[in-house]
């Protein structure tokens, strides 16, 4: 009898998939979960916000619909990828990437990434590598991107390899620094709303005492030396905690039935007005870069909102399943609202609210209020008047003097960008103090 | 000195002096001191050889007396199924107490001494920093395969098997495997030979946690599912069989 043929015939694969490293803890309140980081870990309003986006995020893959897409952005250090490792704790809805580098390959040794992804919340912790690509695989990327938020993706290679597939959903995460801004894919139809992580120095203060106290008073052995309760660097503990609580939002979209939020006609309002708002401070003139010329080529329109009310809307409905409620909630509001923000960040954007929060506004005012330089704002006027945002108009005639012509807003985008102040600052009247230059580029700053 | 009371050699440790004193295991003079500062560095002040502690396990090791049949007898009674060859092949000693279970490194340098009392029927692992507790690692190949056994006997079962296929083998001191030692299985298809019980079940789950924790990536991870074989003799495999008891079940029926 062949003993060796017996044992093989009796093995069964183990699937690495379904394998948890992470022992979920149970957590049905993420309040209950924010006091567990707190236990460890220096959790700023902005890290809450964050991590309250980001879940939302994770438990919209268990939704039909389109996917919601987030970069998480922030300056390097700043506590991203703590946010992601987090977030990848839970390893049944997660696929969580150190990079990430495209969704198919054109090798024939290659695996395409697609298939993996499916239903799962990916999670990458430093996207900004995409972006230090070369200006083809970037476009590459994006444009696999694009087709696969829509559900079906199409490639063929010229070495005969293609990929073929179709009702794919998957939520993402990318975690970038500032250098996103660089890149503006509104013309092609952008997928990624963002949410900022910000710190202050008070924070990084805060944050290093903690770090040198740990360092002095608990410092552990190292994996390899024996320490079995994990390394103290991952957060062992809020791992799990994560890993249980996004497990329990999973259970809940699996097991009950889907929230039907309360929302009311100012909810609705909000949503398109943050719509209104991104899809203005997003868009982009057409230039010609070609022999040193810098002219306009054509009168383009901004993107229309419809996508990203959705992908708000959508933030709304997970955010609920987050914070444990059936309306939308006054958080909720300051987090849609925060969002908005941080995908609208961008100097035409600052420009933008100058002249929608005034009466029209000349030039070099609105230079003076933004803090940009005179020369970007008579160009960024141009090309806002020509995308149909502002326009120019004379009041009168003045008794004495040239006539200077003052710069509005159409009165959609005015309407829209007063709406979504009112709710980021709730409580000032609209007689509030400027603020300190060089600060107004941040309006959602929490003061 | 925790790797002297595994050893077994006596040593004075004189709360005054720097150093511990033993015997020396080159001259047999009692010269031989160990500094404590230094922790493990010897020297021998009448033959003047000098090492630290893997030179010294080496060296007890070295001195240890070959196993003959007689001598394996007692191992090979509690161990059915094991062969004399394979002790032998994997340089098994026998002091009259204990039998040595040599563990070398894929560079074939030893790195650890096992032990096995037949009287308690316990191997014990050599301590840390020397405790290597996978066994095999000096004779891996490029085979794509690596099956792994869990515990000494099983291992030398296992090995006598293996003999002449294509297929590594690896032996664990129980149900895990080292996170140290997760690289020889890169890429590989491994398998996992554990018992029938509820640590060797919690051991698969715990090797495929490591793996997957420390991005080591396998071709494959299988392992041995105890409800898939059928013996005659037992309508339902026992708990806590194993890989020697599923060798002499099938020897025997």
């Amino acid at each position: 009898m062949n003993i060796l043929a017996i044992i093989q015939s009796a093995l069964t694969e183990v699937d690495l998939n379904e394998v948890i490293s992470v022992q979920p803890q149970q957590c049905n309140s993420f309040t209950r979960l924010m006091e567990i980081y707190r236990q460890d870990m220096t959790v700023t309003q902005s890290l809450e916000d964050c991590m309250a986006v980001c879940m939302a995020v994770h438990v919209a893959v268990a939704l039909e619909g389109d996917p919601l897409w987030m970069y998480l952005v922030g300056a390097p250090s700043s506590g991203k990828s703590t946010i992601c490792e987090l977030l990848g704790s839970d390893e049944i809805h997660t696929r969580a990437m150190s990079k990430f580098t495209g969704l198919v390959s054109g090798s024939r040794q290659g695996t395409h990434l697609v298939p993996m992804f499916q239903g799962k919340c990916v999670v990458v912790k430093d996207g900004t590598v995409l972006l230090d690509s070369n200006p083809q695989t970037i476009s590459q990327v994006f444009g696999e991107l694009r087709d696969i938020f829509d559900g079906s993706l199409e490639a063929h290679y010229r070495n005969g390899v293609s990929a073929s597939f179709s009702g794919i959903s998957f939520g993402m995460i990318i975690g970038m620094t500032e250098k996103i801004y660089g890149m503006n894919m509104s013309a092609l139809g952008e997928r990624f709303l963002h949410v900022r992580l910000e710190t202050t120095r008070d924070t990084e203060v805060i944050r290093n005492k903690r770090a040198i106290e740990s360092i002095f008073n608990t410092t552990g052995r190292s994996l390899s030396e024996g320490n079995e309760i994990g390394d103290q660097r991952s957060f062992p503990v809020q791992r799990s905690f994560t890993a249980g609580f996004l497990s329990h939002l999973h259970s809940k979209v699996r097991q009950e039935d889907i929230l039907k939020p309360k929302y009311t006609q100012d909810d609705i309002d909000l949503i398109q007005s943050l719509g209104d708002m991104i899809a203005c401070s997003r868009a982009q003139a057409p230039r010609s870069r070609e022999f040193g010329q810098n002219e306009l080529l054509y009168d383009a329109v901004p993107e229309a909102s419809t996508r990203v009310v959705k992908q708000i809307a959508r933030l709304a409905l997970t955010l609920c399943y987050v914070y444990g409620t059936n309306r939308i909630t006054a958080p909720i509001r300051r987090l849609l609202v925060k969002t908005g923000l941080d995908t609208s960040y961008s100097r035409q954007h600052a420009l933008i609210r100058s002249v929608a929060l005034s009466e029209g506004l000349n030039r070099s005012m609105i230079a003076q209020k933004s803090s940009i330089p005179l020369e970007t704002v008579t160009r960024r006027m141009d090309d806002l008047t020509s995308l149909g945002i502002l326009y120019e108009a004379t009041d009168s005639r003045p008794d004495r003097g040239r006539v200077v012509p003052k710069i509005y807003c159409t009165n959609w985008v005015q309407a829209a960008f007063r709406k979504v102040e009112e709710h980021a600052f709730p409580d000032e009247e609209d007689t509030r103090p400027k603020p300190p230059a060089g600060t107004n580029r941040r309006p959602h700053k929490r003061r | 000195m925790k790797l002297f009371d595994h050893l077994e050699i006596p040593y004075e440790d004189d709360a005054d002096k720097q150093d511990y004193t033993i015997q020396c295991l080159y001259c047999g003079s009692d010269n031989c001191s160990i500094s404590k500062a230094d922790g493990n560095v010897w020297q021998c002040w009448k033959c003047h050889e000098s090492g630290n502690a893997l030179t010294l396990m080496q060296k007890f090791y070295a001195e240890l007396p070959r196993l003959t049949p007689s001598t394996a007898r007692q191992f090979l009674a509690k161990k059915k199924g094991v062969s004399f060859r394979t002790m032998v092949s994997e340089g098994l000693r026998y002091d009259g107490q204990y039998y040595w279970f040599p563990v070398w490194n894929q560079n074939e340098k030893l790195v650890a001494l096992h032990k096995y009392s037949v009287k308690s029927n316990i191997a014990y692992a050599s301590p840390k920093p020397w405790s290597c507790s996978v066994l095999g690692l000096s004779q891996l190949t490029s085979s794509s395969e690596i099956y792994i056994a869990e515990g000494h006997a099983d291992y030398l079962v296992m090995r006598e098997l293996l003999k002449n296929s294509k297929i590594d083998l690896l032996g664990t001191c129980g149900s895990g495997f080292s996170g140290n030692y997760l690289h020889v299985l890169r890429d590989k298809d491994v398998t996992l030979l554990f018992d029938n019980d509820d640590a060797g079940r919690q051991g698969v789950q715990s090797v495929a946690r490591r793996l997957k924790s420390t991005g080591t990536s396998v071709s494959s991870i299988k392992f041995l599912d105890w409800s898939k074989i059928t013996l005659s003799e037992h309508s339902v495999i026992p708990d806590k069989f194993d890989i020697r008891d599923l060798v002499l079940s099938l020897r025997d029926a």
